[in-house]
């Protein structure tokens, strides 16, 4: 008799908070109704905390959330073979705007995009072509000019005049910013030595710490790295071998205060108000959005530098922006050792 | 020149040998005593960031050792609990050790995210420039070899893993001795965490010990269940990994990820000529009292 009353009980409390729930469910999806809905795709984990790009581009959801009240939701450490299948589930659901958070999602979203005509897919990483239906967009940065700003402030920091670079894997947003730091570096200081070394991911802190550790030896005393979680190895190694890194898109001081001498900030608030402003206006349509170096700025120095060197850095990073500098447009295919 | 580089060839072959050393004596620990320790990934997942956590919070190298060894307690506790107790399949536990370490470790991680993105302060080295883990884990193997191979405990100790009928039938509490040593194993894996995070790259990440404890496992079938071919066995993956970076910084010319395969064939050339390798007969059958 005690166990029918238990089980009755379990059955009577599970139902009403089934219903409740339910009726709960259904206001807020009444009150997300009136928001458009935005679906993120990201295939690291907890991108807040992740690579320089992932961070950057969180913040920039951020300004979807706080400035346009929107309802982002974000899949995270989604493999590149599943993103489309996430995406197809945002469209099905009912999601105004999927965003593609690396140009590795790409095909994914060339496959999917013309099955949902109602949804708008973006691309917020570099691309250099779109898939041929109305409802794509893409905010491409120019990461060749990116790298080129990396390049000026490293050669001009570096008193060994050797610059240490790692990456994770290469691929083409990495190959175009290494190659502009390369031309970049070379540009102010012609003799400049650039190492450029590849973990193999980007997740292995231990590797990282390893392959930066190698750079230093070989003499290099600035250093620039573009990866995932695996940042923080190469600022140990940085740190350990009390040499200098420059931060990738985000501002890295708080993460490694010794080893960080400036970052080079993306304005991605700019990027995403900008795409946010194109949908409500109707006018996000089929076209690459390049974002340039006006995008582009330094971080804060916190005396890191003599302040000679850093006047020096800003005015020619300055310059450059004007266009008053032109760096040439070069590729160093031996950095990928294909 | 060359002594050098191979000194600093050495040097990074051992700090990345270290927190193999310490998994792979937690691994053939339990299993000389009859229990396939397979969980040791997320024990050692688990120590990584009790030591980075202890640190951060507790403000002090100390209260990091402190904690990752209470990691490795309480984990060493639930696999003991479920594969030695109860008993269940030791492989499937294992299995589901580490999937669960691997998401807990992970949301802990994201609760403590901006207290834990701190590089923490670096543990000086001892001696010859080496992490005070990795004189630490040497001293252990030395220990463990001859507690194993020269002491009545350890003979008590492997003949628990060799027939644990025939150990019981002389008086050994077979599951109290394999509840102890599950304790013990874990606590060495939890170091080899600790020595990932506090003693090489000072920081924690999602997944940061990335199939480690696999290597550790590896490392102790080609090293025949002998600590100190286990480690030897830890050391040439360790070598093996500094050469595939130092191989990429020569300028070579070749694509990175030939050279980032050499650990890896390395270990398999090494398995490979070791031939095949008999462990303790018990290993892994669960212990039922006749």
């Amino acid at each position: 008799m005690f166990r029918k009353l238990v089980i009755f009980f379990t059955i009577f409390l599970g139902t009403i908070t089934g219903v409740g729930a339910l009726i709960g469910m259904d206001g807020k999806q009444a009150e997300a109704a009136q928001k458009v809905k935005v679906g993120a795709i990201y295939s690291v984990p907890h991108p807040e905390r992740g690579g320089g790009w992932d961070r950057a581009q969180f913040a920039g959801m951020q300004v979807l959330i706080k400035e346009y009240g929107w309802d982002v939701s974000i899949a995270e450490s989604v493999p590149h073979p599943k993103v489309g299948e996430i995406a197809a589930g945002y469209a099905d659901k009912g999601f105004e705007i999927v965003l593609f958070t690396t140009s590795g999602h790409y095909d994914e979203m060339a496959r999917v995009a013309p099955k949902y005509p109602k949804t708008k897919f973006v691309m917020m990483s570099v691309v250099s072509k779109l898939p041929e239906v109305p409802n794509v967009a893409a905010f491409s940065p120019d990461f060749y000019i990116y790298g080129t700003l990396v390049g000026v402030t490293a050669a001009k920091a570096s008193k060994s005049g050797v610059i240490g670079v790692v990456g994770g894997m290469p691929v083409l947003a990495l190959e175009l910013m290494f190659n502009g730091l390369i031309e970049g570096a070379r540009t102010v200081k012609p003799n400049v030595e650039v190492i450029v070394s590849w973990v193999g991911n980007w997740v292995d802190l231990a590797k990282h710490r390893e392959v930066t550790l190698l750079q230093a030896r070989k003499g290099a005393d600035v250093f620039f790295t573009v990866t995932g979680p695996g940042t923080i190895g190469v600022f140990e190694a940085v740190e350990s071998a009390k040499g200098l890194v420059i931060g990738y898109a985000a501002d890295w001081y708080d993460d490694a205060p010794k080893a960080v001498m400036t970052s080079i900030l993306v304005d991605v608030r700019k990027m995403y108000k900008e795409m946010a402003n194109a949908f409500v206006a109707k006018t996000l349509q089929r076209q690459i959005t390049k974002i340039d170096a006006g995008y582009f700025k330094l971080a804060d120095f916190r005396g890191k530098l003599p302040a000679g060197v850093e006047k020096d850095i800003q005015e020619t990073i300055a310059k450059i922006q004007k266009g008053q500098i032109t760096i040439p447009v070069k590729m160093h295919p031996e950095i990928l050792k294909k | 020149m060359m002594e050098s580089w191979l000194i600093d060839l050495l040097l990074a072959a051992l700090r990345a040998a270290t927190p193999l050393i310490f998994c792979a004596l937690g691994i053939l620990m339990a299993e000389r005593a009859g229990v396939l320790h397979i969980g040791v990934e997320g024990v050692m997942l688990a120590g990584a960031l009790a030591a980075i956590m202890g640190t951060v919070l507790g403000a002090n190298p100390w209260a990091g050792i402190l904690s990752t060894m209470a990691a490795g307690i309480i984990a060493g506790i639930i696999l003991a609990f479920i594969s030695v107790l109860l008993p269940t399949d030791q492989v499937v536990i294992g299995i589901a050790f580490n999937l669960f370490s691997l998401g807990v470790t992970s949301f802990i991680f994201r609760i403590l995210a901006k207290q834990l993105q701190v590089l923490i302060p670096a543990i000086p080295p001892l001696l010859f420039g080496l992490s005070p883990f990795a004189l630490v884990a040497i001293v252990i193997t030395l220990a463990m070899w001859w507690f194993l191979f020269r002491t009545g405990p350890g003979l008590k100790l492997r003949s628990v893993g060799e027939n644990t009928h025939a150990a019981h039938a002389s008086g050994i509490n077979v599951v109290y001795l394999r509840f102890a040593v599950l304790i013990i194993a874990s606590v060495l894996a939890a170091m080899g965490g600790a020595a990932l995070t506090m003693g090489w790259v000072r920081n924690f990440a999602d997944n940061v010990t990335l199939g480690r404890g696999f290597i550790a496992l590896a490392a102790v079938y080609f090293g025949r269940w002998n600590p100190l071919l286990a480690m030897g066995a830890c050391f040439i993956f360790g070598v093996g990994e500094a050469l595939a970076f130092r191989g990429q910084a020569t300028g070579a010319g070749l694509n990175p990820h030939y050279f980032l395969m050499v650990p890896y064939i390395l270990t398999l050339l090494v398995v490979g000529i070791a031939g095949q390798a008999r462990g303790p007969r018990d290993a892994g059958k669960p212990y039922l009292r006749r």
